[in-house]
């Protein structure tokens, strides 16, 4: 029982993980998107002190890889590497109804086959967090 | 006048190659953590720095070959990231990958390749 508490605690802390450095990476395409050249945007806020939205976007990304590291410690990473994946997903989720970027087909087929993957995943890998030979 | 010139294929496959030899390091590093230690000593594990400056120069690989390629082109090989980093755990950390796994990371990595490539 214990086990089967840990193996979740893993998923719980990668889609943590991944929606932090979404989060955190919409925060600092907002923050540097301040000014209309985004090269204008990225060479200014290496010179000015960072915008807030650049500021919140890093930190967020921060405590993502903290998150990122934790799950680490609880499964091989040949698994939580591939389903770390999930933020393609995101990403394109973010794009569509937050961005209002176009639908397009390609990439919902690519979601489609992704998220067919991630299950097959998690159903394929074994149950041992840590690598025999240390 | 001398310049040197990173050839952008060569700096893409680095930056992906690099970004996953990054996250192998992180879980050896991870993997040989006291039970007993506090989870803050992982920043003082040479493995965990490794890691750091790993991820730190595949970033700046990835910025230089994106001043040549499209980004339509480069993002969906960064797909081949997951291929990478399951095989290295197979071969270096020893994980067992069962061929269903196989599978279900090439799923993933054609899936991202889709998803990038028709952004």
């Amino acid at each position: 029982m214990n086990e089967e508490r840990i193996n979740r605690k893993a998923e719980l802390l990668v889609a943590g993980s991944v929606l932090f450095a979404t989060i955190g990476q919409v925060l600092i395409k907002l923050g540097l998107s301040g000014s209309a050249q985004p090269w204008i945007a990225v060479i200014g806020s290496l010179h000015s002190p960072f915008t807030l939205g650049v500021l919140c976007g890093l930190l967020v990304y921060g405590a993502g890889t903290l998150l990122w590291i934790a799950a680490v410690s609880q499964r091989n990473i040949s698994y939580l590497y591939p389903l770390a994946s999930l933020s393609y997903i995101l990403i394109a989720l973010c794009g569509h109804f937050v961005l209002k970027e176009p639908l397009l087909l390609g990439r919902w087929a690519g979601i489609l086959i992704m998220t067919a993957g991630i299950v097959l995943l998690t159903r394929a890998a074994p149950r041992s967090g840590k690598a025999r030979a240390a | 006048m001398i310049s040197f010139q990173l050839h952008p294929w060569l700096a893409l496959s680095g930056s992906i190659a690099l970004s996953s030899c990054a996250q192998i390091a992180l879980k050896y590093g991870v993997n040989r953590r006291r039970p007993q230690a506090a989870w803050w000593h992982l920043a003082f594990s040479p493995w965990v720095l490794l890691w750091g400056a790993s991820f730190a120069l595949a970033t700046l690989l990835w910025v230089v070959a994106l001043r040549v390629l499209d980004l339509s082109y480069a993002y969906p090989l960064l797909g081949f990231g997951y291929v990478l980093v399951t095989a290295l755990a197979a071969l270096l950390l020893r994980e067992r990958v069962s061929k269903l796994h196989w599978l279900a990371v090439l799923l993933i990595a054609f899936g991202a390749a889709c998803v990038a490539r028709s952004a």
